[in-house]
């Protein structure tokens, strides 16, 4: 049986024009809140950011307490931004996923993203990501796929093409 | 403070049940409808409908609140402004 998740791009139309992008569709959970919401699945975030409306409004937390925890700069500008660890539920009947995802919060209003973003730390760590736009001849059938890194490799056995500080 | 946690009691009071089915068939509802009149704006969606539209997320909690479902609706930010390069 097949791990992986598959799912469709979501079309947005921004000024006229029709742009597919990867929404995981997920369950953020807080202080025994649930709150099902979507995400966007950036491959070019380092980090993941959540809308700052989300943690206040869903999750009642007072975000001009968190601590600084420092900097982000992303198509909004350069940010101060706090942490705040969520649990996100995602995927099927048959395969669930749970997963601590760190997420930056922007600590200032006017500095929000447009949507939360799902960056690359920790998440493509823990699952392989597929964009795969180009899977059938309409666009608007490709699909992003989810894969679990389930079976981890031997470190030791690999070159490590740069010097990576731990 | 307070006021944080009134937000959260009148989300979850009482406890309101997740149904995964459903959120998953008013998703797909929701994409086949199209985004772009709620561009810029939160929506809640539930049983195949929007069930509360504004500018703020607080504004459609209390809305959402205020009709006092037995599961919990999907919350989405339809995002407007620029393509991202």
């Amino acid at each position: 049986m097949s791990s992986s998740l598959s799912y469709p791009f979501t079309p947005i139309e921004i000024n006229g024009k029709t742009v597919l992008r990867p929404m995981l569709r997920i369950i953020l959970t807080y202080n025994s809140i649930d709150f099902p919401t979507w995400i966007l699945v950036d491959s070019g975030a380092d980090y993941s950011i959540i809308r700052r409306e989300i943690v206040e409004d869903a999750f009642g937390v007072n975000i001009s307490k968190l601590k600084k925890s420092g900097e982000t700069c992303g198509i909004t500008g350069k940010t101060s931004v706090g942490e705040i660890e969520i649990e996100m539920k995602f995927g099927t009947s048959r395969k669930k996923c749970i997963e601590k995802i760190p997420f930056n919060v922007s600590l200032e209003s006017s500095k929000d993203p447009p949507v939360s973003l799902l960056g690359r730390d920790p998440f493509f760590y823990r699952y392989r990501v597929d964009f795969r736009m180009g899977y059938t001849d309409d666009p608007s059938l490709g699909k992003f796929v989810l894969y679990p890194e389930e079976h981890k490799r031997n470190a030791k056995k690999y070159k490590k093409p740069l010097k990576i500080k731990k | 403070m307070i006021r944080y946690n009134i937000q959260v009691l009148e989300m979850n009071s009482p406890k309101k049940s997740i149904d995964e089915k459903q959120l998953n068939s008013d998703y797909q509802w929701l994409v086949m409808q199209g985004l772009s009149k709620y561009s810029g704006q939160w929506i809640a969606v539930h049983d195949k409908e929007v069930i509360a539209r504004d500018n703020s997320l607080k504004a459609v909690l209390k809305k959402v609140t205020k009709l006092q479902l037995k599961t919990i609706p999907l919350y989405l930010r339809v995002p407007e402004g620029s393509v991202t390069t």
